[in-house]
């Protein structure tokens, strides 16, 4: 079992390593995304189920992560800003 | 009928007031959490690591986040429901190590607030109001500041 799978026997979900979601949506969204959405999608958001590498495009990030959320409500998501070199900014720690 | 809501200043940094609470009806809540505003994150909300363990919310997903000096750290998130004004919107709280709240440009677009910085005011209205209340401002090449009755009435 990968560090992102959550499922634990008891059907209950186990802590999720943030740096392993990075990790694996980075590669997935470099593998299947990447070039189609840099030319197509540019400034618009992606969250990227990690599981069944889905992506789920939105004009902000509550917009990507909401659309991806109904379609599986279970799901673990990397989260992208497309052409941009982090999906959040901010101005504070 | 228009809804002007207040903010207030802490330590110069403009402040909310908002209760936090988990996605599930049963979750624990945190009421009158001072969110400082800020316009330079993209997000949502970001919330410490301890209220994210005290609301028990589970992280959903990740990516990354700048900061204004170019640095780069994780930003995990978690679903959170959040109360403001009357009004709530379930929406991602970025995890943080910072002990502070912050409420971001999502947070605004979400609740669909105009919001408006004075020196020693902040106020938050509802964004179909405050587009109604600017078209009666003057153009850009007009002299003169408007009137506080221009914002609030």
């Amino acid at each position: 079992m990968s560090k992102v799978e959550t499922e634990k026997v008891d059907g209950s979900r186990a802590p999720i390593d943030p740096s392993a979601i990075i990790a694996a949506g980075e590669e997935i969204y470099r593998r299947n995304y990447q070039q189609e959405y840099e030319k197509e999608h540019r400034n618009e958001y992606a969250a990227i189920e990690i599981k069944t590498e889905q992506a789920y495009l939105g004009e902000f990030p509550e917009v990507a992560i909401r659309k991806a959320k109904e379609n599986s409500p279970e799901g673990v998501f990397f989260l992208v800003h497309i052409g941009w070199p982090t999906a959040f900014k901010t101005s504070r720690r | 009928m228009s809804k002007l809501i207040q903010g207030f200043y802490q330590d110069e940094d403009p402040c909310l007031r908002l209760t936090l609470e988990g996605p599930s009806t049963d979750s624990p809540q945190i009421e009158s959490v001072c969110g400082v505003i800020d316009t330079g994150f993209t997000g949502f909300i970001q919330i410490p690591e301890r209220m994210k363990d005290f609301l028990n919310l589970q992280i959903e997903g990740a990516g990354e986040s700048s900061l204004a000096d170019g640095s780069k750290r994780e930003a995990p998130w978690a679903e959170v429901k959040a109360i403001f004004s009357e009004d709530t919107v379930v929406g991602p709280a970025v995890i943080s190590e910072a002990d502070e709240v912050l409420i971001g440009m999502g947070f605004l677009r979400e609740f669909r607030k105009a919001l408006v910085i004075a020196r020693k005011h902040i106020w938050l209205i509802d964004e179909d109001d405050f587009y109604g209340v600017v078209t009666n401002f003057r153009k850009p090449k007009d002299e003169g500041i408007p009137s506080l009755e221009a914002i609030t009435t």
